[in-house]
């Protein structure tokens, strides 16, 4: 697609894409991070020692806390989800903008599978420019999160070991990039589809 | 010169049954045909199928003598680049390319003519056409009948044998619509197929056969 809508409106498209690209990894990253840190800490000894406290203004705390970190990771999935939907949307703006843009592409000949394998460089590419950038962002915002006295409570209690954010970066970019490849396929099989329909006056009901 | 033949082609679809039913055709190089017929009659259709975007349910088609059975996605497409050219009532120009970034879009996509020539046969084009003050015009800086022009310009940009045109004037004034049937009769005479469907009895004038299309038959 990018040889041939034009150049500002390609790069424009391409810019915002990786954007958005860089900010959901960075939820992703932070949001499956937390997840996998809070379901491999050793929770259960954890609550062991919270039986053995009384009920003093300590404990109550600790409780507040584990409420609070709760919401967080509810929230950062939310988070996550939406902004995976937002790039997707935004990475195929291109496509979604004009439908009879891309019924013309194929009434003028143009190759469904080509246009296909176009887009999903695309994608693969955007997560190739998108993951270093934001491995070094979200490495930023965690360590100004981790000051914070509510989330340092928390990860004094789990071990954090490197393997844990390598898997979770790992896990989260491939699960995007799937979800991207096949979201990008079938949207644009059912646009080429609907373009067609529309342009021969048929709606694109 | 038989350009396109149709032999026995039929189209259904499950909700609406038989939209074409045994349509036989052969058209010849150099000649305009008008495909006249009341709304739901499968004129559209008709023209669909010839351009290859679909596939008759029955019957066989040959283009420039080769028969289309077993052609898949990609041998369509090619097909169409080469040698279609389509117009439409609504022009289908590109909004954010200029007039003639959209007449080199089927250049780049046939690859048959060299990066460097594509701009200078759009200019061409357009310059036949009375365009050469509409060069870098948007789309929206187009009158209806300027945008019709540039769609044949796109049409013609890689010199198809057939031209296939539905309701080519059917969003344009009277005046544009007498210059689009010109063009498309002078197309016709220097030796393309050109196929137009239309309401318009002005089709008559210019056609050198009209094809009444009735119930999905050829009026005989």
């Amino acid at each position: 697609m990018q040889y041939i809508i034009n150049k500002k409106r390609e790069i424009t498209i391409s810019v915002l894409s990786l954007l958005f690209w860089i900010i959901n990894l960075i939820f992703a990253e932070m949001s499956i991070n937390m997840l996998l840190k809070v379901l491999t800490a050793k929770r259960t000894d954890w609550f062991d020692n919270m039986k053995k406290v009384q009920i003093t203004e300590d404990a109550f705390l600790i409780k507040q806390t584990e409420l609070v970190m709760e919401t967080i990771i509810i929230v950062m999935f939310v988070i996550f989800f939406f902004s995976s939907l937002t790039i997707i949307l935004v990475r195929n703006l291109q496509l979604k903008h004009n439908l009879s843009e891309i019924g013309m592409f194929r009434v003028l000949g143009y190759n469904k599978n080509r246009l296909l394998g176009i887009c999903m460089i695309d994608v693969i590419t955007d997560m190739v420019i998108a993951l270093p950038v934001s491995v070094v962002l979200s490495t930023v915002i965690w360590n100004k999160l981790s000051k914070d006295e509510m989330l340092s409570f928390m990860l004094t209690m789990i071990n954090d070991t490197i393997w844990m954010d390598i898997l979770s970066y790992v896990l989260c970019a491939i699960t995007m990039m799937l979800v991207a490849i096949i979201h990008t396929k079938f949207f644009l099989e059912r646009s080429l589809k609907k373009g067609v329909r529309y342009m021969l006056g048929e709606g694109v009901a | 010169m038989i350009v396109l033949k149709l032999t026995d082609i039929g189209k259904n679809y499950k909700n609406t049954g038989d939209v074409l039913k045994g349509v036989n055709l052969e058209l010849e190089s150099g000649k305009m045909y008008g495909i006249m017929g009341p709304s739901g009659s499968g004129k559209s259709t008709l023209l669909n199928i010839i351009g290859t975007l679909e596939k008759a349910s029955y019957g066989t088609i040959e283009i420039l003598g080769n028969k289309l059975e077993g052609y898949g996605e990609k041998e369509l497409c090619d097909l169409r680049a080469k040698n279609i050219g389509y117009i439409f009532q609504n022009f289908y120009l590109n909004p954010y390319l200029d007039a003639v970034e959209n007449v080199m879009v089927p250049m780049k996509i046939n690859h048959e003519i060299e990066p460097k020539e594509r701009r200078k046969k759009a200019e061409c084009l357009l310059k036949k056409f009375g365009l050469e003050e509409r060069m870098k015009h948007l789309k929206s800086q187009m009158s209806g009948g300027e945008q019709q022009r540039v769609a044949i310009a796109r049409a013609l940009a890689n010199d198809p044998d057939i031209i296939l045109a539905d309701e080519p004037t059917g969003n344009l004034d009277e005046d544009n619509e007498i210059i689009i049937f010109k063009t498309l009769k002078e197309l016709a005479e220097s030796g393309k197929v050109v196929v137009v469907v239309s309401h318009n009895e002005i089709v008559k004038e210019y056609a050198d056969e009209v094809i009444e299309i009735i119930k999905g038959r050829i009026k005989a």
